[in-house]
């Protein structure tokens, strides 16, 4: 592994995605922040604006230092790469004016060590339109030419979307550990339990979006190699892969493990002490898992980070490969394909009785009656992903590509997974006493949770059908 | 698929059906006694 970038390319790729992502992150750390009005949140945010804000110097340079070894390449449209540039150009200069506003709304602030509602509201402003700025400017398909592949071959070809949407998700656990880490370490240098509720959410969310990204990369492995590539190996595949595997368990920790603990966080009020080391040592090794993951992925198809000391995977085989021919045996996928019936009984079961409290049946029972059922329905959850993992990895191209269900169900349990959530943490409905009505925004909730687990079993049970 | 491999899955499922509702039921039990050590 080579973290430390030895060219223009691959610092640019590495420091760029950060000021993109990561302004979404401080964004959901900021925006509930100000609405909770929690000074901690807003005054780290406001730090973090700024920190990123430097970040464009060396975005920049690097941008710069990429485009003058790119330039020759005959494979890199020069009308891209100039509109990446100007576009790109104008997302650094919205993003530099969004961290000297944080900064001067933080200096502003003094020693009232509050900021005004207008800085803060300016600083919101000008964040979402630098991060338009950056959407716009997408750099990915400068190099990602197989996102524009036009040739298609019946029942051979996968979709260029299943790669676009890897390259966009696998960022969201990566810059998200990052960010969530930060965050995390400040809320318990400042005692500060908003922050850290928001630290353990983010966590869990960074995991929640680990599966559409494992399975999207699957499908991606089949754009890349079914028709086969020339310059793409399968062993270098591979190779990411077996890493992906291991982070998919890192975030299933860190996830499980940030959500338990603000399940539990409900009925003590304070959180343990001995949980938070445990969150915080599983997210840590995850990162370090998750960069390794990422450097692999990135030798796929970015020859222009490669070093020439640097030796390639050449071995096909791997711990994944293992897997699917094991679990490819009927023997050993029909035992899993119970274990995620089972979970699915669990799902829905906690679902149907937590919505019905808040859609208004069994107005008899306190939501917090309920909410002990929310860990039978979480433990579900973890079987079913990893039973899933396993029955995917059984008949990948299958379920991924030949199979026009599986892409809404995989779209459907990050939806129905982070509104269950809301009704962890909502303290509106933690404080709903027998007989009381919940509010009509968790009664939406309620019903997006609903039809979305109804509709990932739905299109569960429409596999090979369609 | 003859007798001897379907006794083979019939084993395969209860031992891991048993094995992961095991663990998810033990789990279960453990994090509700942490929240309430009455059990109720």
């Amino acid at each position: 592994m080579h973290l430390i970038p030895q060219s223009w390319s691959h610092l640019h790729m590495l420091v760029s995605v950060f000021p993109s992502f990561g302004l979404v992150f401080v964004l959901c750390f900021y925006i509930p922040g100000m609405l909770t009005d929690n000074n901690g949140i807003k005054r780290t945010c406001l730090v973090l604006f700024a920190m990123l804000a430097l970040l464009s110097v060396p975005t920049y340079f690097s941008g710069n230092g990429s485009m003058a070894v790119l330039s020759g390449n005959p494979k890199i449209p020069k009308d891209m790469m100039n509109a990446h540039y100007s576009w790109g150009m104008a997302a650094l200069v919205a993003l530099i004016v969004t961290g000297v506003a944080a900064l001067v709304a933080l200096l502003r602030s003094g020693r009232a060590d509050r900021a005004s509602n207008i800085a803060l509201r300016s600083v919101l402003g000008l964040a979402i339109v630098a991060l338009g700025l950056m959407i716009v400017a997408d750099g990915w398909e400068l190099v990602h030419r197989e996102l524009q592949s036009t040739t298609v071959i019946p029942d051979v070809t996968t979709s260029p979307v299943w790669p676009h949407v890897h390259l966009i998700l696998n960022h969201v656990p990566t810059v998200g550990f990052v960010f969530a880490i930060v965050f995390f370490i400040i809320a318990l240098v400042a005692n500060n339990d908003g922050m850290k509720r928001g630290s353990l959410i983010l966590f869990v969310i960074c995991s929640i979006i680990g599966v559409p990204t494992y399975v999207t990369g699957t499908a991606a492995m089949w754009a890349l190699t079914q028709p086969p590539i020339p310059e793409i190996s399968k062993a270098v595949i591979n190779a990411h892969r077996d890493m992906a595997l291991w982070t998919l368990f890192g975030l299933g920790f860190t996830g499980a493990a940030s959500w338990f603990e603000l399940w539990r966080y409900r009925y003590f009020g304070r959180f343990s002490k001995l949980s938070l080391t445990l969150v915080m040592l599983f997210a840590v090794v995850t990162l370090g898992i998750m960069a390794e993951t990422g450097h692999r992925g990135g030798q796929i198809n970015h020859p222009e980070i490669r070093v020439a000391t640097e030796i390639l995977p050449t071995d096909p085989a791997g711990i994944t490969t293992a897997i699917e021919s094991l679990i490819s045996n009927m023997i050993w996928f029909v035992p899993w394909q119970i274990v995620h019936f089972f979970g699915y009984c669990l799902i829905f079961g906690t679902v149907t009785a937590v919505v019905m409290r808040v859609l208004g049946f069994w107005k008899s029972l306190s939501f917090a009656a309920v909410h002990r059922l929310l860990v039978l329905g979480f433990l579900g959850v973890l079987m079913n992903v990893f039973s899933g993992m396993l029955m995917m990895l059984a008949d990948s191209y299958r379920y991924v590509v030949g199979d026009v269900g599986f892409a809404p169900k995989m779209a459907l349990i990050p939806i129905g997974a982070t509104a269950v959530l809301y009704f962890s943490v909502s303290d509106r409905l933690w404080n709903l006493k027998p007989g009381e009505d919940a509010p009509m925004a968790a009664k939406w909730v309620a019903a997006v949770v609903l039809l979305a687990w109804a509709g990932v079993i739905v299109c569960g049970r429409l596999l090979n059908y369609l | 698929m003859n007798g001897f491999q379907m006794f083979q899955m019939l084993l395969a499922i209860i031992a891991v059906n048993a094995c992961v509702l095991g663990v998810a039921f033990f789990a279960l039990y453990q994090l509700n006694k942490a929240v309430s050590p009455s059990g109720r």
